[in-house]
């Protein structure tokens, strides 16, 4: 997959910089990017695919389902870093695209 | 479990079952996101975005010969339901016009209404053979699967350009017109006159609506015969 730059994308590595080391879960990201999944997960994996993006299964809890976890790699923080700047992104007060998150 | 969450949990698991082997991973992803959604409304939002990024990564490039079951199975499912459904209204199509040249006098009008009838059997008859030709090998690796899908996707490519295409057209198109203007003939009155103005609007209308989804027929076209190329190119490759 190709790697487009749109505000997108911008929105999703200016979210992954908030806390570089962080994993971060789809929805969680999804709230406070205000983008939907079928937008978001797209992107996702266009990163992945480029190698800028890890992914990995959480760890199972008792009673509770793994989640998929991301965080960015050296590579996608230094390309989140300059695409960010290069786009003039704000850190965006977004509205949650859904509402009612349990996480 | 309401209503709107099992709907939700089931879209989730068609797209997880329906995903290319390349993207389960991600479609499994989504379904898991799920089960912390406490909204219900925004459970289904989440499940209808999945399915919309399960419908892009459709579209994306094969990378394996083992992703081809899967492509050819999704892809012959969609295409059997646009198939049933074009076959249906020609079939219906094709009733009406017998009843209108069954009652009406012989005639230049009559013969060429009759000949378009029987134009349209044949093409259901055409589709019906292709039809039974799209199904996957149920014995045999991956170059029969290949094949087959291969095979389909010509099909389909052929249905939606060139000939074939504007055959259809014509006789969607024609046949309506004949049948309100025999009618015309033969009972001039300010109904029948009526009746031969809203064809000649339908068909107006089907004309402009061919014209402006052509861009779009265009693309469904080149995306079948990237995929034709992308199964030969894995096939060289050797998988």
């Amino acid at each position: 997959m190709k790697l487009r730059r749109s505000p997108q994308t911008a929105l999703v590595l200016t979210e992954f910089l908030r806390g570089p080391e962080e994993w971060k879960y789809g929805y969680d990201i999804s709230r406070s990017t205000g983008l939907k999944s079928g937008t978001l997960y797209p992107i996702l994996m266009r990163l992945a695919d480029h190698s800028l993006l890890e992914t990995a299964w959480e760890t199972v809890e008792a009673g509770r389902p793994p989640r998929h976890m991301y965080k960015l790699t050296g590579d996608g923080l230094r390309y989140a870093r300059t695409q960010v700047t290069a786009e003039g992104v704000q850190l965006p007060n977004a509205q949650p695209a859904f509402s009612g998150g349990k996480a | 479990m309401t209503r709107l969450r099992k709907l939700a949990v089931r879209i989730s698991d068609t797209v997880v079952r329906r995903s290319l082997p390349s993207y389960q991973s991600w479609a499994e992803a989504t379904r898991r996101e799920l089960e912390f959604i406490e909204s219900d409304w925004a459970a289904l939002r989440w499940a209808l975005g999945s399915w919309k990024m399960a419908a892009r990564c459709q579209n994306a490039p094969l990378t394996s010969m083992s992703e081809v079951p899967r492509a050819a199975r999704n892809f012959l499912r969609e295409t059997r339901v646009s198939a049933v459904l074009t076959l249906f209204s020609l079939l219906v199509m094709s009733y009406w016009f017998s009843g209108v040249f069954r009652h009406t006098v012989a005639g230049r009008q009559t013969r060429l209404g009759w000949g378009l009838v029987l134009g349209i059997l044949v093409y259901i008859a055409c589709e019906a053979i292709a039809f039974r030709g799209w199904r996957l090998p149920r014995e045999g690796g991956l170059p029969e699967v290949a094949n087959a899908y291969r095979s389909a996707l010509l099909h389909q490519r052929d249905l939606l350009s060139g000939v074939w295409l504007w055959s259809r057209i014509t006789l969607i198109v024609a046949g309506p017109m004949l049948s309100a203007y025999r009618v015309w003939l033969l009972k001039p009155s300010a109904v029948h006159e009526l009746i031969l103005r809203s064809n000649l609007a339908a068909c107006g209308i089907m004309v402009l609506t061919l014209i402006v989804t052509r861009p779009a027929n265009r693309r469904i076209v080149a995306r079948y015969q990237r995929t034709i190329d992308e199964l030969n190119a894995l096939e060289g490759d050797g998988g």
